[in-house]
């Protein structure tokens, strides 16, 4: 019995001098003290973070190539670096971290640029706005965030949508999955009455399985969303906004959009107050 | 270390509700396993053939096959056939269905340990069949696979980090919640592990503890480095 204690006290003495050193290890600040777009440069290769699975944004397609929306322009961006491009599967909880720990040079992923995620990352221009709608079956029919009282409804971690709802619905269950496909199967199988997610998603996702009914574009503000990047990194910020700049006024942004959207961009990027 | 602080201090509530609920799924998945296991070691060993097919295919189907796609068949596929659970049940049936599996070839392994001798003895001296089961052998291979057992229970509580996919809130859940919240995934994660190793050492203990009482002679186990739980013969005092 004291020999199992001694154990015991000797293992968790361990643990917390791993948890000390671990947490107070000065990684983070050795990471973003070199600029990453020179290291791109030398590299010959630029890694985009992307949320595999976010139809139509970014896919793996029938031979195990990634494609999307967000993926031509992942393209893009590497013809404009002259580098090649490699695209990284995050999920989408995974985005911050893979940034913070330099897994990843840049994340796309449509992330909505919030304050709260502001005083972890950086955020460029904005590339695509959407706006937010809610799924549900056709038979059970969901037309507003009030109605969602009392109803279970799927969002995906890491998503801003579960406080969304829980202040205009305060009964209704929030079940947070971890990939888009997986609140898309929830509803379809009964487990959630609602799922809430941007337009461009759902409104594919209704395209493909006829038994969805979607609200109309948008129940709340729309998002305005950007590419996410490391803490104090001047040149690639100003390359990517540069970059984004480019891909709007060239026409080419709004191109993209209505291939793999097939309608023009609902919103402009720039918002009206 | 400031971060530290300030996850534990802030979501200290959401970390104890996530253990609560890895703590109930885990043991309400173990009784359903127990169950599973006795039934199907019973299976496995009975003079029904077809029996024991059943429990041998059950067996290996659920231990060569990854429990994340169980889960996922269990929660998102058995609506398409009108069997629809919340996520809290999926999970306990999840875990039960998966470590079941487990525990019927560790019973089963109890039973085979039990000398031929035993039986014939209790056959010889005239007890049913049932009684052969309850008083003579259950009992001494109880004795045998109680730190196998123990064993895999941990698994269990280990295992069902897994059931986060699913939507559950359990210690993992909790945690993935908390560093989207903050982006601290760091100290996020590390009070999460530490919250697994409060609850598998404190069931550690417990079942050192009880295995005490609820054997005779009182069984020792002692928590090998390599090998996980081993029985000790009891050191003689001196």
């Amino acid at each position: 019995m004291t020999r199992n204690l001694i154990d015991f006290a000797k293992l968790a003495v361990a643990g917390m001098a791993l948890c000390v050193a671990v947490v107070s290890s000065p990684a983070q600040s050795q990471e973003s003290s070199s600029d990453i777009l020179k290291k791109v440069l030398e590299r010959g290769t630029v890694r985009v973070g992307e949320c595999m699975g976010l139809a139509p944004f970014a896919v793996y397609n029938a031979s195990n190539e990634p494609e999307g929306y967000d993926i031509d322009i992942a393209n893009e961006l590497g013809t404009g670096l002259g580098v090649k491009v490699e695209i990284v599967n995050v999920d989408p909880a995974a985005r911050i971290p893979s940034l913070e720990t330099g897994k990843v040079d840049v994340v796309f992923c449509d992330t909505t640029r919030t304050l709260d995620r502001l005083k972890r990352v950086s955020f460029t221009d904005t590339y695509d706005v959407t706006g937010t709608v809610i799924m549900s079956a056709k038979d059970t029919p969901v037309n507003s965030l009030a109605e969602l009282e009392g109803k279970s409804v799927a969002i995906v971690k890491g998503t801003p949508y579960g406080d969304l709802v829980k202040k205009a619905a305060p009964t209704a269950e929030v079940i947070s999955f971890n990939s888009p496909a997986d609140i898309v199967t929830a509803v379809k199988q009964g487990q959630a009455t609602a799922a809430i997610e941007n337009s461009a998603f759902l409104n594919y996702a209704a395209k493909l399985d006829p038994s969805f009914h979607v609200t109309s574009d948008s129940v709340i503000e729309l998002y305005y969303n950007s590419f996410a990047i490391p803490q104090g990194q001047p040149n690639w910020l100003a390359f990517l906004n540069e970059f984004i700049f480019e891909l709007n006024t060239s026409g080419k942004n709004a191109a993209l959009y209505k291939k793999w959207f097939g309608v023009e961009p609902p919103f402009p990027l720039n918002p009206k107050f | 270390m400031n971060d530290f602080y300030y996850v534990l201090s802030r979501y200290l509530p959401m970390f104890l509700e996530g253990m609560k609920t890895t703590a109930t799924v885990s043991v309400f998945g173990f009784l359903l396993a127990f169950g599973i296991g006795l039934a199907g070691a019973a299976a496995r060993q009975s003079n029904s053939r077809i029996a024991a097919a059943i429990a041998g295919v059950y067996v290996e189907v659920i231990r060569n096959t990854p429990m994340l796609l169980q889960i996922f068949i269990i929660y998102f596929g058995l609506p398409s056939i009108g069997l629809k659970f919340s996520n809290y049940q999926a999970a306990i049936i999840a875990l039960g269905i998966s470590g079941g599996g487990y525990l019927i070839e560790i019973f089963r392994s109890g039973f085979a340990a039990i000398p031929r001798g035993q039986r014939e003895a209790a056959n010889t001296l005239g007890l049913s069949p049932a009684d052969t089961y309850f008083s003579v052998l259950l009992p001494q291979a109880m004795r045998i696979v109680y730190p196998p057992t123990v064993g895999q229970f941990l698994q269990m509580v280990l295992g069902s980090s897994l059931l986060s996919v699913i939507g559950l809130t359990e210690i993992t859940g909790q945690a993935q919640l908390i560093s989207e919240e903050t982006f601290m995934s760091m100290p996020t994660f590390i009070i999460a592990l530490l919250a697994y190793l409060i609850l598998t050492n404190v069931i550690s203990l417990c079942a050192t503890v009880a295995g005490r009482f609820l054997f005779k002679p009182p069984l020792h186990i002692v928590q090998g480095r390599m090998n996980g739980p081993r029985i000790f013969p009891r050191r003689a005092k001196g």
